[in-house]
This record gives structure tokens, C-alpha cells and sequence, in this order.
């Protein structure tokens, strides 16, 4: 019967119940069954033909009656196949047993015709050899020679029947030569007949012996292939799962589960440096209790299995409960862990921390485990330092951004203080002022008011950036919200000469977002379009609302942006270059503002433009359920 | 009011604008009192009696305006409370100005045409 415990233990599927070499011997014995209906046929139209056709005098009657015989007990042979077939538990015995008794049969029926067709002097004697090859190729050697054995008595023992006169000796007379008799014709008849008969079984069973030793070598290597191609293909998907995300802690789920699964172990785990480098901490496992997992940080100092790991060496116990090597002897027996490997995840030739697969059963690991099991820790170990590397990139951006709030939010101060004091100068509460002073003052002032609109948009910009924690949404209505910021900017394009076109739906449109990024990112589109847009122009607002996402479009009929600007619109204080001949002021931070919004609201901005003809920026939101503006990103614990 | 003019109680640690604003106020015939934190604040207050108070909202601490509003409502304050805030003052965003019973909030820095036409109706 298969091994389906190793089939089992190799992770694949469990092979079909009969081996390939069991399949082709259940294949032989219907083909044998087949044939033989052919061999009945035409034994019972050999005898017809050579008797009316050929007019040789033999017995047709007992023949074709011999013939008959051979359908009869080859239907019996059908049925007992065809009930076997169905019971899915015959061993590979019964169908030899099965087989032997058609050769046996078989050998009857023949030497009953050979009898009746010349005895020793029979044509049909050759057709014992073929009924030898087929027991050598069905049967065991043993089996084969045994029947062997039984045909060639049959044969003996009618031909020295026939001899002895004890029966009678039927030859044909058109075949018969009357020179050949006597007893030195019969020996050598019969000693011819019994080498060619052993001879043909000796050849025929060699030749079946090799073939059955290279079929099951085949297996075996089939067998090998599919494991080394199984553990390919978890390879290269754990690469590729660990190439793909970032989230470290389902990456090393997936590598202890790939471990366990395919080296057939119960359980496995990765255990990481601590930051002190002192103790192993588990960071992922499977197939281990909670209880096994809490029993405290595995010191390298005590348990030298894994000392000896992170020094770069794969560890193989054959016992834990027992082996001094292993440092919880006590948790694992009652976790029902005995062997136990572990492999070193390395990094820069650096061991970071240990893979380590745990079986039921005493067991040794082979090498090429051992050697699959290092290729998978050392791509954890690399999925390990991506996410690091990762984390520490985000923590300096996020330190960035700290920073430049900071620093902005204290210049704001001192900002406002002096343009007060500009107001009181401008006001005249300070006192007449001279036709100069009042001018250089406007200017000062003025260069104070974009410096604060700098600073106020860096802020909005820092806010976004660094998700502080006030942001709180509420539902409102979109379409309302916008027709807001347009009569905000109303006057503003009416002193530029520039028309303002809303489209917006009749009915309400629910969204979840603040007041302040509805007009700042409506806004700053808005006098974007208007500022860039010469008198006489017009710019479009229009909302639609579909049922899964919004889409905001702010056309203008104005300068335009070109193809080389294109790619820079949203860097921060990027500033186009036909917009500084125009003399136009920005703080170049308005796009990079509509840029972050969008992001944060997992939507998308496309810019469409013409130089000289306008400019199209249309902004699509999705409608929940997102992780929405107010969540801060999962980070990996690394 | 005293001697016909309104009193207006200003409170604000920067003495920038504690000037400036004065300036714009006594040239149109307001009386101002000042206190830089809400303590000395809360001292004027009883002593003078103001017609209006403009109080700044980030003193040494966040929020501390917001806590000396409620000191005066506690006092039983019926002078028209204004709060001045610089723009983009995300912890403003969060306080609901109706619950403190606010007048009003202006923007820093000091537009003195708002500020004084506010005044105008609100001090009639």
C-alpha cells in the first residue's frame, strides 16, 4: 500500500490509493482478459477453418467446445474484475492471485488442446512461451516459475501419458511424420519445450525486475522533484510577499507558517534579538500554545542551541526534552515538542535573531530542510530591515515636519505683533505721516501680509503632514460648503474681471471632512484659476456626486500650465515660470496644499492644460468607508 | 464707562499688542485697560469694571483665555467678552465659542477698521 504517512510528512497531497505499478498490473490482468476473448475466438475458428477449409482432419467438436469453455470462465474472470475494481481495497496480492489463477486456467485449457491437436507434436505447444512471458511479467518471480513448473508437468505428464498409451494420442495425419516417435524423440521434444519455457521466464522476469526497479526509482525521484519544487515555489512567494508589503508582522506569519507547512513539522517560531542584543523574543510562531509562548525570554547564555545559532550555525536536537542544549527542557514536553532545529536569520553576517520548527516525534532533519529553512530566515531577515529601515525613514520625515511647524508656529507671534503695529503706523493712530512714509509703509505692509500668508499655508501644510490630533470630521453638505468658498472669492475675481460659473447638484451632498479643508482645498484651486486667469476670463466650479466618489473640477480660461512645469505643479514652492513673468504673487505652497488633501483623502487630482488656453484640474474623492483623515497609519513593530 | 468714554479691558501677555492697540483705541475715544496674564486680569477686572473685554487666547498656557472666560462668567460678568486668536489657531477650532458665551473673536493681527466698527456696534 502507498506510504501515505510520507506522503503526508512531505506536505503534499496524499498519492492516488494504487502505485503507478499497481495501476499497470490492474491494466495487465483486464488487457489479459481482453485477449483472451481474441484467443477463445480464434482456437474455435482455427479448429472450423482447418477442419472445413483446410480439410486436416483434427476434432473440431472438442475444440470449439474447449472454446467455449475458455468465454465461460473469462466471463467469470470479467466479473471478478469488475467487482474488484469497485472495492477500492484490493491489495496489489489479490490481483496476483487473481492473475495466477487465469495463467493456471489458462495453462489447462491449452494443454486440452494440445492434446487434441497432436500432443507433443502440437503446433499449439509454442503457444505455452507466450502464456510464460505474460506470468513473468504479471507475477513475481517466484509465481512465474512455480507456474512454469505446473505447465510444463501438465505438458510431461500428457505427453508420457500419450506415450504410455494411457491415453490416446491424438496427432493430426497431414502433420504428422511417422519417423518421429519412439522415446528419443519424446525426450527431446520435451527437453526442448522446458528450457524454452525456463529460458523465456528466466529473460522475461529480469527484464520485468529491471523495469519494476527503474519504475520505482521514478517515483522516487518524481517524489523528490515535487518536494524540491514545492519548496521553490514557497521561496519565491515569501519573496515576493516580503518585497510587497510592509507589514512586517504578516510577513513573518506567513515565513513561520510556509516553515512549519512545508518541512511537515508541528509547529515553528521566530525568535528576534531584544535591543540590548541580550534575549531571544518570540516575534511570530505557529502551531505553539499561548502557554508555551509566555514561558519567558529564551537567554542564548543558558541554552547553547541557540548561542550557538546566532553565532551562524543551524542546530539540530534530536530530543529537546532531554538535550542540555535546549534551555526549557520541561515546556516542551509538555507542549509535546521532541526534535527541534534552528537556523539563524542573518543579516550582513549578522545573526538577528533564530527560525526554529518544532516536531511531534523524534526525527532528524534532513539537509536539504536545513538548507531550505536558512534561505527562508534569511529572507525574513531581510523583510526585517526593510521594515526598519522603513520605520526610521518615517520617523525622520515625521521629525521634519515636527521641526518646521515648530519653528513656523514661533514666527507667527512676532509676525502678527509687528503688523499690528503697521496698522496702528497705516491707521495714522500714531500720528500724521508724509506722503513717503505712508508709501514705503504700504509696502512693508504688504510684504508682511504674504510673508504671513507663507507661514499660514507652511502650518496647513505641517498640520496635514503630521495628522495632528485635532482633526475632527463631521457630515456635511459638500455642494453647500463649496458655493461658500466661491462667494468668498467672488469679489475678488469680479475686481480681476474674471467670471464665475458654479455648477453644483440640487440635492444635498453628504461628506465627511472639516470646513477648513473644504476651503482650503476649493480655495486655493479657486484663486489659483482666478489669479491666473487675464480679465475677461472665466472660471467653471463644478461638483458632481456619484454614489462611490465626488468629483471637484476648476476650469479656467487662463494662462495655462506647460508640459515642462507639468510634472512640478505640486512641489512645494515651485512656481511656474510664465506665472513669475506675470508678476502674479503665491507662496508656491497652494498646489502642494490641494496635493496633500487629496492624499489624505485617499482621492485623486488630475491637471489638464493648455498654454495660452487654460487649465482643468478635476479632484476625485471617494465616498467612505476608507480609513478616513483621522486614522494615523499602522506601523510595523519591529 | 467713566467720564463718558467706554472702558475697554485688553488682556494679552505681548506688549506689542497691548500698545498698538491702545493707540488705535484712545485715538477714538475709548479707555483702555490692560493686564498681561489672566491673574492680574481678573484684578482689573474687579477694579474697573470695563464696558468690554478683549482677551487674548494663548497666554503663557494654551487655552488659559478660554479658562478666563469662564473665571468672569463665574464672577457674573455681563460685558461682551471678544477673543483674539491668531489664524490657524488649531486648538480654537476645537472650542466652540457659543459654549463660552463669546461675542466674538478677532483674527491676529489687529485690523483696526474691524475692531472698531465692532466696537461701534456692539458699545452703543
Amino acid at each position: 500500500m502507498p506510504d501515505l504517512a510520507a506522503a503526508a510528512r512531505s506536505g503534499l497531497e496524499p498519492a492516488p490509493y494504487r502505485l503507478p505499478l499497481e495501476e499497470e498490473l490492474v491494466a495487465r490482468v483486464a488487457w489479459l482478459i481482453r485477449w483472451r476473448w481474441v484467443a477463445a475466438g480464434a482456437l474455435i475458428g482455427v479448429a472450423v477453418g482447418a477442419r472445413y477449409v483446410l480439410a486436416l482432419r483434427i476434432p473440431w467438436l472438442p475444440l470449439c467446445l474447449i472454446g467455449a469453455a475458455i468465454l465461460a470462465y473469462n466471463l467469470l474472470f470479467l466479473q471478478r474484475l469488475r467487482t474488484l475494481r469497485r472495492n477500492h481495497t484490493a491489495s496489489v496480492t489479490t490481483f496476483s492471485q487473481f492473475a495466477a489463477v487465469q495463467i493456471a486456467l489458462d495453462w489447462l485449457a491449452l494443454t486440452l488442446t494440445v492434446h487434441y491437436t497432436g500432443g507433443i507434436e502440437s503446433p499449439f505447444l509454442i503457444f505455452f512461451i507466450f502464456n510464460a512471458i505474460v506470468a513473468s511479467i504479471l507475477l513475481p518471480p517466484r509465481t512465474a516459475y512455480l507456474l512454469a513448473g505446473f505447465g510444463v508437468a501438465l505438458v510431461a505428464g500428457l505427453a508420457l501419458l500419450e506415450f504410455w498409451g494411457l491415453l490416446v494420442h491424438r496427432a493430426i495425419p497431414e502433420l504428422h511424420d511417422p519417423r518421429l516417435q519412439g522415446p528419443v524423440f519424446l525426450v527431446v521434444a520435451l527437453g526442448f519445450f522446458v528450457s524454452a519455457i525456463l529460458f523465456s521466464i528466466y529473460l522475461a522476469t529480469s527484464i520485468a525486475r529491471q523495469l519494476v526497479r527503474r519504475t520505482r526509482e521514478l517515483a522516487e525521484l518524481k517524489q523528490n522533484l515535487e518536494a524540491a519544487y514545492q519548496k521553490m515555489r514557497t521561496l519565491y512567494e515569501t519573496s515576493r510577499a516580503v518585497s510587497s508589503t510592509l507589514n512586517l508582522p504578516q510577513v513573518l506569519a506567513t515565513i513561520v507558517r510556509q516553515a512549519a507547512q512545508v518541512v511537515g513539522v508541528k509547529a515553528s517560531s521566530i525568535r528576534l534579538l531584544d535591543e540590548e542584543q541580550r534575549f531571544l523574543e518570540i516575534s511570530a510562531a505557529y502551531g505553539l500554545s499561548d502557554a508555551y509562548l509566555t514561558k519567558g525570554k529564551v537567554d542564548p547564555q543558558r541554552g547553547e542551541m541557540d548561542r550557538l545559532a546566532l553565532h551562524g550555525k543551524a542546530v539540530a536536537l534530536l530530543d529537546a526534552t532531554i538535550d542540555p542544549r535546549f534551555q526549557y527542557p520541561d515546556e516542551a514536553r509538555k507542549e509535546g515538542i521532541r526534535s527541534v532545529l534552528s537556523v539563524p536569520m542573518m543579516l550582513h553576517d549578522r545573526a538577528i535573531g533564530v527560525l526554529r520548527v518544532y516536531t511531534g516525534e523524534v526525527r532528524e532533519f534532513t539537509a536539504e530542510e536545513t538548507e531550505f529553512l536558512l534561505a527562508l530566515a534569511s529572507q525574513g531577515a531581510a523583510a526585517i530591515q526593510n521594515a526598519r529601515a522603513y520605520r526610521q525613514l518615517q520617523e525622520l520625515e515625521e521629525a521634519k515636519s515636527r521641526f518646521v511647524f515648530a519653528v513656523t508656529h514661533e514666527l507667527k507671534a512676532p509676525l502678527a505683533a509687528v503688523q499690528s503695529q503697521f496698522a496702528v503706523l497705516r491707521g495714522g493712530y500714531a500720528g500724521q505721516l508724509t506722503e513717503k512714509q505712508q508709501a514705503l509703509i504700504e509696502r512693508a505692509a504688504h510684504r508682511m501680509d504674504r510673508l504671513q500668508a507663507l507661514l499660514r499655508d507652511l502650518l496647513a501644510l505641517g498640520s496635514l503632514k503630521d495628522r495632528l490630533p485635532q482633526r475632527r470630521t463631521t457630515e456635511l453638505n459638500l455642494a453647500e460648503w463649496v458655493r461658500r468658498v466661491v462667494e468668498i472669492v467672488q469679489p475678488e475675481a469680479e475686481s480681476r474681471g474674471v467670471t464665475l460659473e458654479l455648477r453644483l447638484p440640487e440635492a444635498p451632498v453628504p461628506f465627511r471632512t472639516t470646513e477648513e479643508d473644504v476651503h482650503r482645498l476649493v480655495g486655493n484651486l479657486l484663486e489659483n484659476a482666478v489669479k491666473y486667469t487675464p480679465s475677461g476670463g472665466q472660471v467653471t466650479v463644478q461638483l458632481r456626486a456619484e454614489p462611490s466618489q465626488v468629483t471637484l473640477t476648476v476650469s479656467d480660461t487662463g494662462v495655462g500650465i506647460s508640459p515642462e512645469a507639468m510634472p512640478h505643479i505640486f512641489q512645494e514652492f515651485y512656481r511656474a515660470a510664465n506665472v513669475k513673468e506675470l508678476g502674479t504673487e503665491g507662496t508656491g505652497l497652494g498646489l502642494s496644499l490641494v496635493k496633500r488633501l487629496v492624499d489624505l483623502y485617499l482621492g485623486e487630482v488630475r491637471v489638464e492644460s493648455k498654454l495660452g488656453k487654460g487649465t482643468t484640474f478635476t479632484v476625485t474623492l471617494p465616498r467612505e468607508p476608507g480609513p478616513g483623515p483621522e486614522a494615523p497609519p499602522p506601523s510595523p513593530r519591529v | 464707562m467713566r467720564n463718558g468714554k467706554h472702558v475697554i479691558l485688553y488682556i494679552d501677555d505681548d506688549q506689542d499688542f497691548l500698545d498698538s492697540v491702545r493707540a488705535i483705541l484712545e485715538a477714538h475715544g475709548y479707555v483702555m485697560e490692560e493686564a498681561t496674564s489672566a491673574e492680574t486680569g481678573l484684578k482689573k477686572f474687579k477694579e474697573c469694571k470695563p464696558d468690554l473685554l478683549i482677551v487674548d487666547l494663548m497666554m503663557e498656557e494654551i487655552d488659559s483665555g478660554t479658562h478666563f472666560v469662564k473665571e468672569l462668567r463665574l464672577l457674573g460678568n455681563t460685558a461682551p467678552i471678544y477673543m483674539l486668536s491668531s489664524a490657524g489657531d488649531q486648538l480654537f477650532m476645537a472650542t466652540d465659542y457659543s459654549d463660552l458665551g463669546l461675542a466674538g473673536v478677532f483674527q491676529k493681527p489687529i485690523q483696526p477698521e474691524i475692531l472698531l466698527s465692532t466696537l461701534r456696534e456692539k458699545l452703543k
